[in-house]
């Protein structure tokens, strides 16, 4: 199983296309629905939940806090796109990311190490990670849901040896907690640097080469070699982003708390592919893509927010999570089947009228 | 250096060939795949390379694209030698481009983004350049005469296009030699002919095509010389206009071919027909109705999209049926209400092979008895059973090697075809419905597979062949019916039809197809 058999985003053809008329990017195309939609259930999330409880959703501090909640979702949603762009999956990202958090943390508390030392060490694990799971794909022709579910259990492992199952925690240096406690313009630091992660990410995926390149490996493997494009090296420079994504995120994270429990991350892995399955149907519908899941996180983050203000119990965000999984994936299959629908009705309106043509 | 010495002139000469192969030979493991073959293309000329599967086509494809080091010989592009191991980078540097059968673009990714993705993005400020994209893709289309816009997703564009894209792409990298692998495989006969044009009028300005085709006739029409290749050695490189189609398909078979014409074979009347088929409906078809009699076959033809292959998914289940009835030897028959069952003894032998009709992974022997069952009773077999009537189905069939236990991805393309055929003629089936049954076949099993269709027409069984090759149809079929549009426009009895007639009757008139 490859990432794009799980929605084969391009499945769809339409063979009549050559009938089509020029289509420069518009703002409001035919696909205007599918793309924007998800952005208007944004909107109507938040003006409803801020309606239901004007007091508390429906507050700068409030909103201030979702952003900022969000932030490590948004980083491991990132580390998982972007393997899906290739085709394939990333399932040891929660690991990596907590993994990271980890070993910033005990390094700084327990042993001293200082700041710059600890963060490089966790970046350096996750890179390496990465860089292991890249090779085990493209060298060994592991599966790649196989290989990083086998690789994130073993940094499961390592995480809880390294913390004897204890958690970690006590007084942290200023050195540390300055990371992730500052402001920037109004905005919280964790927000800022998801923000500028997210912006450069969109820059190359959207307008850059190497984006082009990498949806073109995920599309067709064997067509982008032939096409030059060394898919190989390609790929393991995607695992070694997304681990380096997750790891970003572990080390936020850590720094923004002050310590580390050795069982977080898993529990976001579902949010995280959430995102990315629910984006692939929004801004470039069929593609997975970064503003889409970037707007489809915090499509989840307002819905389990907002719910949970409410006042419904604690195990409705999972459940959610797991249903927002299946509504995206529905959804773009869906998507996909209309589409195909729209081609075939095309396709019969041409044959009626080649009939009519070669009767005149 | 004295004029008209005869050494220059042979230089000259050379210097002028587009792509020259002398003396390549290539063996894999003690099998010969390539024995001093030579290969002579000149700039502007069409040239054909035949020969039936295993002949030693890709091997030499191959070696001159750089994906396969020669044993010996040497390939010169241009007039510049090439080191015997050289890559694909500098192939392409020189000017040869490989059309591959499956065109490699990416479906997910448009047009334009396609050809940027191998001629490289035009940039402003290290960002795409979108407008200077589409510019640049505009312009490589039209040197295939095609004007789609360039942010179409492949995917959405008809196979024909995609190949024209595929051509577009490498004339884009200044290719001035294209190697076609098959590029006619799944187009019917109309938009075959349309590639050709284009094909012609890009030799018109010089860049040399070699064309590798199952399609023999075809390339007799478009090809300036054609080079055969049998068991690894060329065994004739002509001019094409000296050639007619069954000298030629003898050189590729290597014995006179049993020529496909018949005579003129009268069904035994029968009351009831096997399959009767009544103002059937789907919305991509005008509703018909015909009759199929017990060892007859009736073949259903027309371009692809014309709908005949939509008439065999009907007849058997794969398509829904939206009105009218269907008999099987006079009782009701409605196959969309739930599966085939074995009891209906209805078999469809589908158009793609790996995909739809065989398990590639497993063996002959598991894929001809993939329940466990015998194909007739319900008899479960030992092993050695089942490996014994295997080998009995295999030869009947011709295919080669007749190994049970050997993994059909091993096989070829004629030989897993023959396979799947096998499988359901095992079944004895009533009705049979075969569709594109000989694409990507090469000449020798297409005659295999022909015969034992009309083995099991003469032993009684019905056969609704589906298929766009009007050339096999015209050799197979009892009775003709040419749909056009999605109706059926005739019905003739084979005798009555010509080729000639029937690329008429399937294409209409040019302006009312052409887009």
């Amino acid at each position: 199983m490859t990432a794009q058999d799980a929605m084969s985003p391009t499945s769809a053809t339409s063979p009549s296309a050559s009938a089509r008329p020029s289509r420069p990017r518009r703002l409001f195309g035919p696909n205007a629905l599918s793309t924007y939609s998800l952005v208007g259930v944004l909107v109507v999330l938040f003006v409803g939940f801020s309606l239901a409880r004007p007091e508390s959703f429906g507050t700068v501090d409030n909103f201030r806090a979702i952003l900022n909640n969000q932030v490590t979702v948004v980083f491991l949603a990132m580390a998982v796109t972007l393997p899906l762009v290739v085709g394939e999956f990333d399932l040891s990202v929660a690991s990596t990311f907590g993994l990271s958090q980890m070993l910033t943390v005990g390094l700084v508390l327990q042993h001293g190490v200082p700041v710059v030392w600890a963060i490089g060490a966790a970046m350096g694990m996750s890179a390496l990670v990465g860089l292991a799971n890249g090779i085990a794909v493209t060298r060994f022709g592991i599966n790649s849901f196989i290989a990083t579910l086998a690789s994130g259990s073993i940094m499961t492992g390592a995480t809880l040896g390294y913390s004897k199952g204890e958690s970690v925690y006590g007084a942290a240096p200023k050195a540390l907690t300055d990371i992730s406690r500052g402001e920037l313009l109004g905005l919280k630091l964790p927000v800022v640097y998801a923000a500028v992660m997210v912006l450069a990410l969109a820059v190359v995926m959207y307008r850059m080469p190497l984006g082009r390149r990498m949806y073109a490996i995920g599309s067709n493997k064997r067509a982008a070699v032939l096409s030059g494009v060394p898919a190989g090296s390609y790929i393991v420079l995607t695992f070694v982003s997304s681990s380096l994504l997750a790891g970003a995120g572990g080390v936020i994270l850590g720094a923004s708390i002050g310590a580390a429990t050795p069982d977080t991350g898993n529990s976001l892995l579902i949010s995280a592919f959430a995102g990315a399955f629910l984006g692939a149907t929004a801004i470039t519908p069929g593609r997975f893509n970064i503003m889409g899941t970037l707007v489809a996180v915090y499509v989840v983050g307002v819905a389990v927010a907002g719910l949970q203000q409410i006042g419904v119990a604690l195990w409705v965000e999972p459940v959610f999570n797991g249903a927002m999984l299946f509504v995206a994936v529905g959804l773009s299959s869906w998507t996909a089947k209309q589409r195909k629908r729209r081609a075939e009705r095309a396709r019969i309106r041409e044959l009626e009228n080649r009939r009519e043509e070669a009767a005149v | 250096m004295t004029l008209g010495d005869p050494q220059t002139a042979a230089r000259d000469e050379n210097e002028t060939l587009a792509l020259q192969v002398t003396g390549l030979t290539k063996v894999y493991g003690g099998e010969v795949a390539l024995a001093d073959a030579d290969l002579r293309v000149g700039r502007g000329e069409i040239h054909g390379l035949l020969g039936a599967n295993g002949a030693g086509k890709s091997t030499l494809v191959k070696i001159v694209g750089g994906a396969e080091p020669q044993d010996a010989g040497t390939v010169r592009l241009g007039g510049v030698t090439l080191p015997p191991h050289h890559r694909p980078a500098a192939v392409a540097a020189l000017g040869l481009a490989i059309i591959h059968q499956d065109r490699a673009l990416s479906p997910g990714l448009t047009i334009a983004e396609n050809i940027a993705l191998v001629v490289g993005f035009p940039r402003r400020r290290r960002l795409i350049d979108r407008k200077a994209l589409r510019e640049l893709a505009q312009a490589a289309l039209q040197r295939v005469g095609m004007r789609t816009d360039v942010d179409t997703l492949v995917s959405d564009l008809p196979i024909a296009e995609q190949t024209l894209v595929a051509i577009a792409r490498a004339l884009a990298q200044q290719a001035d030699i294209l190697i076609l692998d098959e590029p006619t495989a799944n187009l019917g006969a109309f938009d075959a002919q349309r590639l050709y044009e284009r094909i012609r009028d890009l030799a018109a300005q010089g860049v040399a095509c070699v064309l590798i085709s199952h399609a023999l006739d075809e390339c007799l029409t478009v090809c300036d010389r054609v080079t055969v290749l049998r068991d690894g050695a060329v065994v004739a490189s002509r001019p094409a206009a000296g050639l007619t189609g069954r000298e030629l398909a003898a050189l590729v078979v290597g014995q006179d071919v049993t020529t496909t014409e018949r005579e003129r074979r009268e069904i035994p009347a029968s009351a009831i027909p096997r399959l009767s088929v009544r103002d059937i409906g789907h919305e991509r078809l005008v509703p018909l109705s015909f009759d199929i009699a017990p060892g007859e076959i009736l073949g259903v033809t027309g371009l692809p999209d014309s709908g005949h292959l939509l008439v065999g998914e009907i007849v058997c289940g794969v398509a829904a049926m939206d009105g009218g009835e269907m008999t099987l030897d006079g009782s009701p028959y409605r196959p969309t209400e739930r599966p085939l069952y074995r009891s209906d003894r209805v078999a469809y032998v589908p158009p793609d092979r790996v995909r739809d009709g065989l398990a590639v992974d497993l063996t002959a022997r598991e894929n001809l008895f993939l329940d466990g069952r015998t194909p007739v009773s319900n008899a479960r077999l030992s092993r050695r059973e089942e490996a014994r009537q295997a080998t009995a189905v295999l030869m009947e069939s011709s295919v080669r090697p007749a190994d049970p236990e050997a993994p059909l991805s091993t096989l070829s393309g004629g030989n897993m075809q023959k396979v799947l055929l096998a499988k359901w003629l095992a079944t004895r089936p009533r009705l049979l419905v075969l569709a594109e049954p000989t694409v990507g076949v090469d000449i020798g099993a297409r005659e295999d597979l022909y015969s034992r269709v009309r083995w099991a027409r003469d032993n009684g069984m019905s056969i609704l062949l589906t298929s766009s090759d009007l050339e096999e149809t015209l050799a197979l079929s009892d009775r003709i019916l040419v749909m056009r549009y999605g109706e059926a426009i005739a019905e003739y009895d084979r005798e009555e039809l010509t080729l000639d007639q029937l690329t008429a009757l399937t294409t209409g008139t040019r302006e009312g197809h052409l887009p």
